[in-house]
């Protein structure tokens, strides 16, 4: 902020007093301050406001509209994916060991933190190399995206024709993202708070296995 | 400690005039009354003492407080006595209105609604139609009337006496002076008064139903809609879908034609813009009774802290400028004088940078251009891209910066620019990427004003929110609020340092000076403007533009030229 005069208050009741107080009489008489010792803040933020708290996090591709950006370094982690075909696709976590009955089912993937151009964070999966280390040209797109994305705002679309994704970099001088200052532990719990397989009795395992 | 005494003056005098003079006029004092509050003193003169007396009968230095409801009355007439100002003024009116900004008073803000409001006796306060009257007559009056008059000045005396004390200590005192000193200049420029053109207003005003009948007939002829002096709403309604004009409509289905509606749709579609001209000059100017004195000047009541963002807010038909804009034209400076109108270069833009501290907005504003500076920011220009390379994509962001600014939705801007609203939502859109900081910013207003139903300006101007906020308005207050901050402060430098200011508007001021001192009384007033934002914006300093007119010249605005040339047409044939 530019201002340096912030928690300084000659205004008139006890409870703003005690808001913005900095202890200065309202009623002291005339001429004692000058124009700058008047000025009352306008950091709105630092005297309370609200904050933006993350909730949630989807695991899923970006939109086809989207241009995201993608956050390298450690901001990633590798995974046992589960997708419930019956849900829109959802990705649920099945940590390892739980379900080697279906482990064809299973895929490993790299969930990559990103982030689109209204803010929204979301973790980008990426199937990775099956044990053949073959991956298909829809992955290999997708991958090549990631890894503009960490330096330049991108965005993927479909292309049925080729089976890849067309990427597109976006043309203007756009401002890198606002990262929020979580580290990517807590933004991972957060997204899959409730997408975690921890007990071989989860509803979808038993559902796949055909005893419900 | 007495409440008088926590307030630390030598002397508190409650001091009230009673006069009159017509409209535009300076006012004529016809008696005063002062009541000293520390030792007690009580001073009554009549009007052939107040003339005799080149000081006021009451001390007016830096030792003593001045106190008033609606101090511009006031020191108004101590203008035309020739006696000075005091060095502190304290404006109960502008304090209650501080106090209670945002809340409406059961019984208003005046004299008589303060003292309802803190549970005073009212009995012998306030406006009595009747005494109005007899003062507005000018005399002579009788022994009886005489002391009646008195007695009613006296009694508004009285009631600032019970209403000081309860106040004290609901007010910051050293803002409350700030506030006061505005009176000050807030009365030189009332009494300065803007000057006017009384030929053309004559002849205009001798035959002004006649030349609203022949507007009428003139503009409409391109439009078809009026039927003797109605305006057919079917006919509006056929006309602009013939024209393709997408147009507001009300919940009934019929077109909105309110006049804030009009005035978007006249600058988003030009060809409308003399019907909106016609509609406003009809409603406003019913009969023409802008407040010009026999010297020539428009002079009316600022009217100040009357608005939420404590604006002056002078009438609307007796104003030059808050008549329609082909009326500004009346302003003409007499034999051997200029006047220059001096607006701050986008000032609401100047104030979200540098109070929410958004570097690109910063910069944008420093480049001297913003509306191109964001073009290039959100990559939408190339960087070497100029006004003339780009002025098409450069009228889109200026357009989205208003929008912004206004507070107003994809789809009005989308009818401004002539696009689609797919397309005005990524515009808006690219306004929340490029300037992320003041929308945090902003957002941060919104809420403190939802969490502590409040906010305030830089000198300390309040607004509560009672009751469910609008949170377009809200997000706007502190650009409007503390713009009307930097206008107070700029007025009080520059008429403290003998600019002759005519009329603050909006964000700008219209001075007056002889034509050999026009390049001091520019700079002057520049200085004092861009002083007034160094301190409203803890630093930064605001630019300023500068329109100069010169005797003969009269002033014009661009928006008004054409209506003011068909009227003046008229104005021949009728004459002819």
């Amino acid at each position: 902020m530019t201002d340096d005069t912030k928690n300084k208050d000659f205004s008139m009741t006890d409870e703003t007093k005690k808001e913005e107080d900095g202890g200065n009489q309202p009623t002291q008489r005339k001429n004692k301050y000058s124009l700058d010792d008047l000025r009352l803040t306008q950091d709105f933020e630092s005297l309370g406001g609200s904050q933006k708290i993350l909730t949630t996090v989807p695991i899923r591709k970006p939109d086809n509209q989207w241009f995201f950006r993608v956050r390298g370094g450690d901001y990633r982690a590798a995974v046992f994916v589960l997708e419930d075909n019956d849900s829109r696709k959802e990705n649920y976590i099945v940590l390892p060991g739980i379900a080697p009955d279906i482990e064809a089912e299973i895929m490993r993937k790299t969930l990559h933190l990103a982030i689109n151009r209204r803010g929204d964070l979301f973790l980008l999966p990426l199937k990775m190399p099956g044990p053949d280390g073959r991956t298909d040209r829809w992955q290999e797109s997708m991958g090549q995206a990631i890894e503009m994305a960490e330096t330049a705002w991108v965005r993927v679309k479909g292309n049925m024709g080729m089976s890849c994704y067309d990427i597109f970099q976006a043309n203007g001088n756009l401002p890198d993202p606002q990262w929020p200052d979580m580290s990517f532990e807590d933004i991972f719990r957060i997204a899959v708070r409730d997408k975690i397989i921890d007990d071989e009795n989860h509803p979808l395992l038993r559902s796949l296995r055909g005893e419900i | 400690m007495s409440p008088y005494e926590q307030l630390g003056f030598r002397e508190i005098w409650c001091v009230d005039f009673e006069f009159y003079g017509g409209p535009g006029d300076l006012p004529e004092p016809v008696c005063m009354v002062a009541h000293e509050l520390v030792a007690g003193r009580k001073i009554r003169m009549w009007r052939d003492e107040l003339m005799s007396r080149r000081i006021p009968p009451y001390a007016t230095d830096d030792d003593c407080m001045f106190v008033s409801y609606s101090a511009t009355a006031e020191l108004g007439c101590h203008l035309v006595l020739g006696w000075p100002f005091p060095a502190n003024v304290l404006d109960l009116y502008a304090e209650f209105r501080c106090l209670t900004n945002g809340c409406s008073p059961p019984s208003g803000s005046g004299l008589l609604g303060a003292l309802i409001y803190f549970g005073l006796d009212s009995m012998g306060a306030g406006e009595k139609q009747s005494m109005r009257e007899l003062i507005l007559t000018g005399g002579p009056w009788s022994d009886e009337e005489r002391d009646a008059i008195l007695e009613y000045c006296e009694g508004d005396v009285r009631a600032l006496e019970r209403l000081l004390p309860k106040m004290v200590g609901k007010f910051s005192l050293p803002h409350a002076l700030l506030r006061g000193r505005y009176t000050k200049a807030a009365t030189r420029m009332e009494n300065t008064g803007v000057p006017i053109d009384m030929e053309a207003l004559e002849a205009l005003r001798a035959n002004w139903f006649e030349i609203q009948d022949r507007m009428i007939i003139e503009v409409d002829k391109g439009f078809g809609v009026y039927e003797g002096r109605t305006f057919k709403i079917d006919r509006w309604d056929d006309y602009v879908t013939r024209q393709g004009i997408r147009w507001p409509r009300l919940p009934s289905g019929k077109p909105n034609l309110q006049e804030a509606t009009f005035k978007d749709m006249a600058i988003a579609y030009p060809l409308i813009r003399s019907m909106h001209q016609l509609r406003s000059t009809l409603s406003k100017l019913k009969r023409l009774e802008l407040a010009v004195g026999a010297d020539g000047r428009n002079r009316c009541p600022l009217k100040c802290s009357r608005s939420s963002t404590n604006r002056n807010q002078p009438s609307s038909n007796k104003f030059i400028f808050t008549a329609p804009s082909w009326l500004r034209s009346l302003i003409k400076p007499g034999p051997g004088k200029g006047v220059a109108y001096i607006d701050w270069s986008q000032q609401e833009f100047g104030i979200a940078a540098f109070l929410s501290g958004d570097e690109n907005m910063m910069a944008a504003y420093l480049s001297g251009d913003p509306y191109l500076a964001f073009a290039i920011q959100a990559g939408a220009v190339p960087p070497g891209a100029t006004r003339e390379t780009h002025w098409r994509e450069r009228e889109k962001f200026k357009s989205c910066v208003l929008a912004v600014q206004y507070g107003m939705e994809a789809w009005s801007l989308a009818q401004r620019i002539g696009c689609t609203e797919y397309e005005a939502r990524e515009l808006l859109n690219l306004h929340r990427k490029t300037y992320p900081k003041f929308w945090k910013w902003s957002q941060a207003v919104l809420d403190h004003a939802e969490l502590r139903r409040k906010l305030w300006t830089t000198y300390g101007w309040y607004i509560h929110y009672p009751a469910t906020i609008n949170p377009r308005s809200v997000m706007n207050f502190p650009m409007q609020a503390n713009g009307a901050e930097m206008m107070r402060l700029a007025a009080c430098f520059g008429t403290e340092r003998g600019v002759r200011v005519c009329a603050p508007v909006h964000d700008a001021f219209l001075i007056e000076f002889e034509l050999a001192e026009e390049e001091e009384a520019i700079r002057t007033m520049q200085g004092a403007m861009q002083e007034a934002s160094a301190c409203v914006l803890g630093g930064y300093k605001l630019t300023t533009d500068v329109k100069v007119v010169r005797y003969p010249d009269r002033y014009m605005d661009k928006r008004g030229k054409t209506m003011w040339d068909l009227v003046w047409g008229i104005v021949g044939n009728l004459k002819g």
